[in-house]
């Protein structure tokens, strides 16, 4: 019998961060339905410059990672992945940390890829280190984070090597006590290509998947930018600041801080460094690698990927190995 | 018969969408305004997304034509079927219409006053640079090690408090020791100490666009080095609630990826003329560096001399600086 409540729909998911969202906005700003008559109006324009921007930026590399995924199902044979991959576990999550060396481009259009890479046979315990690691090792976020803080280099390598840290851990997890399949299959049979008909035009087809992936990540990409930029718009960050000085609180706040903010990898450096005074270094490096790792839109468009319960249980190893890890970090090198 | 009719619309409504998204980027581009919202270097990527956009609604378009006259080649069965139920289409669709409506509705504005409220002024830039205390050294004059302005409100001299690099019994008998002395190096920041020492004896310091935050950092870190100097600077006007009638920020919001990232940096001004300036005005201006405290900080103040309301720039935001800060020496 088949169970549908499996496959959630993305309706639900999508209502339940609304209302999160709606719920952390409140808490931030209680007057927020008595003041938002006025300030709402005049916030539109804001909001409208922040939600352009944010997707004008990631719309090239949302479609760039649909064509390159659609390529890959499409042109290259599933053997060839296998073969990629070496099959012992740790060199395999160590190349899976890397591999964000060749994907340097915003997360957004890392998902699609790897949900292909992981429906071609790529172990999904690779798959989950990629795409938790890849965003924050690459040349890219290294070159940003180290302009960023000038003055400060060991900020940068506490970055990747916390971020490795987190991979490794999350990659021996998923590894050892991952059973069932968390992937969550997509309407119609699962994305396997072993039954598919090639009678038409490869062209045709490649762009058949990528209009198809492009509607069904594009969106979580669309409603993940709408929270971000309301909540860039209209929640004033000095508001924000207040909360969170205590040494435990400032570490937990940086986190969500940066799980609301939902900035690009190669740009959050700027602005954790805007918050080097109030902020301890510590606080300021769970910033820098929660936030690629997991953020609004990241969160929505994992959601699509893979089962919420497996999703919840990432978030939860991400969160406290971050937190942990930040810390010790924090006391130890970087004061 | 029903399922051709349901692709076709489906496919219908995206390629409109589709088009429509590429061109509002030909709009942005026309209007010369991208980068309002994105940094430079991102633009080419924009432009390939848009052509990627276009391709891919003329894509639906052939497929359309071709539904019409082949019916049997409706479907794929990969996994990428438009939803079925005509509400979770809708939801879906409207989603990416959104974007579109608040594109097209409001008008492109570049990021002033109102975004700076929300995001929090910066004042204090050289707080970034601060590098971790260095351990003391024990014949170091100083008895604090951090570089922090609050732990020497007694000293005017900063430079004093520089640690382990300078042992109490060095001399100050030639101009390149005198420079040092002022100019402590920490760790890294050889190079801002470096476009101090270049820029040190001037009357006149001109900040431009290039390099706007890395001289801003500059001046923050030794500014009791730069007191009396002149300083040329332009930006757009912004007022905390705070500040006296006379006081308000000359600022510039410096953009890293794109709008959502950008942060607000300037210098806090004092002129009597600041009454007429309202908000969002863009100007430039002429004045002495000096310090004062604001909200328990000492920061630079900037007592204007000349001020002049200029047209809003093409590219009214700052990017960080990569090449080398001697070219910024270079007045």
């Amino acid at each position: 019998m088949k169970s549908a409540p499996r496959t959630a729909s993305w309706k639900m998911n999508a209502l339940f961060g609304g209302l999160f969202g709606l719920l952390v906005l409140f808490s931030i700003n209680p007057t927020l339905l008595s003041e938002a008559s006025v300030s709402f109006l005049e916030g539109m324009q804001s909001f409208k410059t922040m939600l352009i921007g944010i997707l004008l930026e990631a719309l090239p590399f949302l479609l760039l990672g649909v064509f390159v995924s659609s390529f890959m199902h499409v042109f290259i044979p599933e053997a060839w992945f296998r073969r990629m991959i070496p099959r012992n576990p740790l060199l395999g999550i160590l190349v899976a940390c890397l591999l964000g060396v060749l994907f340097p481009i915003c997360e957004c259009g890392l998902i699609p890829v790897v949900r292909r890479l992981i429906a071609k046979g790529m172990p999904l315990y690779v798959g989950v280190v990629f795409i938790f690691v890849g965003p924050i090792v690459n040349p890219i976020v290294f070159a940003s984070t180290y302009a960023a803080f000038r003055t400060k280099p060991e900020m940068v390598y506490a970055r990747m090597g916390l971020a490795i840290a987190v991979g490794l851990l999350l990659g021996w997890i998923v590894y050892y006590f991952i059973r069932s399949d968390p992937m969550r299959s997509a309407k119609g049979h699962g994305a396997g290509a072993a039954g598919h008909s090639h009678a038409r035009n490869r062209l045709v087809e490649t762009f058949e998947h990528a209009g198809g992936e492009f509607f069904d990540m594009g969106k979580y990409l669309i409603l993940g930018s709408l929270i971000t930029a309301a909540i860039q718009a209209y929640v004033p960050r000095s508001d924000l600041a207040g909360i969170g000085q205590g040494e435990f609180a400032s570490h937990f706040f940086m986190m969500g801080f940066a799980f609301l903010l939902s900035l690009c990898s190669n740009s959050d450096a700027f602005v954790a460094s805007s918050f080097a005074s109030t902020f301890s270094a510590g606080s300021l490096l769970a910033f820098l690698v929660f936030g690629p790792m997991l953020d609004i839109k990241s969160a929505l468009m994992l959601l699509s990927l893979f089962k919420t319960r497996f999703v919840l249980l990432l978030t939860g190893l991400i969160a406290i190995s971050v937190f942990l890890g930040a810390w010790f970090i924090g006391d130890h090198y970087l004061n | 018969m029903n399922g051709k009719r349901r692709l076709l619309s489906h496919y219908g409504i995206r390629a409109i969408l589709l088009i429509a998204f590429s061109f509002y980027i030909v709009h942005l581009v026309n209007a010369d305004k991208l980068q309002y919202y994105i940094v430079p270097r991102l633009i080419p990527y924009v432009k390939y997304g848009a052509v990627g956009l276009f391709l891919l609604a003329v894509f639906y378009l052939y497929r359309i034509i071709q539904l019409e006259d082949k019916p049997s080649e409706a479907h794929c069965e990969c996994g990428h079927e438009p939803p079925r139920s005509p509400f979770r289409s809708g939801v879906l669709y409207v989603l990416f219409a959104i974007p579109l409506l608040l594109g097209f509705a409001l008008p492109d504005r570049i990021m002033g006053s109102d975004i700076v409220t929300v995001k929090g002024m910066n004042l204090q830039v050289a707080e970034v640079a601060k590098p971790s205390p260095v351990p003391a050294d024990p014949i170091a004059p100083s008895p604090s090690p951090s570089p922090s302005p609050s732990s020497s409100p007694d000293t005017n001299e900063t430079a004093s408090d520089a640690a382990a690099e300078l042992p109490g019994e060095k001399t100050i008998d030639n101009p390149s020791d005198e420079l040092d002395r002022l100019f402590p190096t920490y760790e890294y920041s050889e190079e801002f100490a470096e476009l101090g020492k270049k820029l040190f004896k001037r009357e006149v310091i001109k900040v431009r666009s290039v390099g706007f935050l890395e001289m801003l950092t500059m001046l923050d870190m030794y500014k009791n080095n730069f007191i009396g100097t002149d300083i040329v600077i332009s930006g757009f006007v912004y007022r905390e609630d705070d500040m006296g009638t006379d006081q308000f920020v000359v600022s510039r919001l410096a953009m890293l990826c794109c709008s959502a990232d950008s942060m607000p940096y300037g210098f806090l001004v004092k002129a009597d003329s600041a009454v007429a300036l309202p908000n969002d005005t863009w100007i430039a201006m002429t004045g002495k560096l000096s310090t004062t405290v604001y909200r328990g900080n000492e920061i630079i103040q900037l007592e204007a001399s000349d001020i002049s309301v200029i047209e809003t720039p093409e590219d009214p935001y700052v990017y960080p600086y990569i090449d080398d800060f001697a070219a910024l020496a270079e007045q």
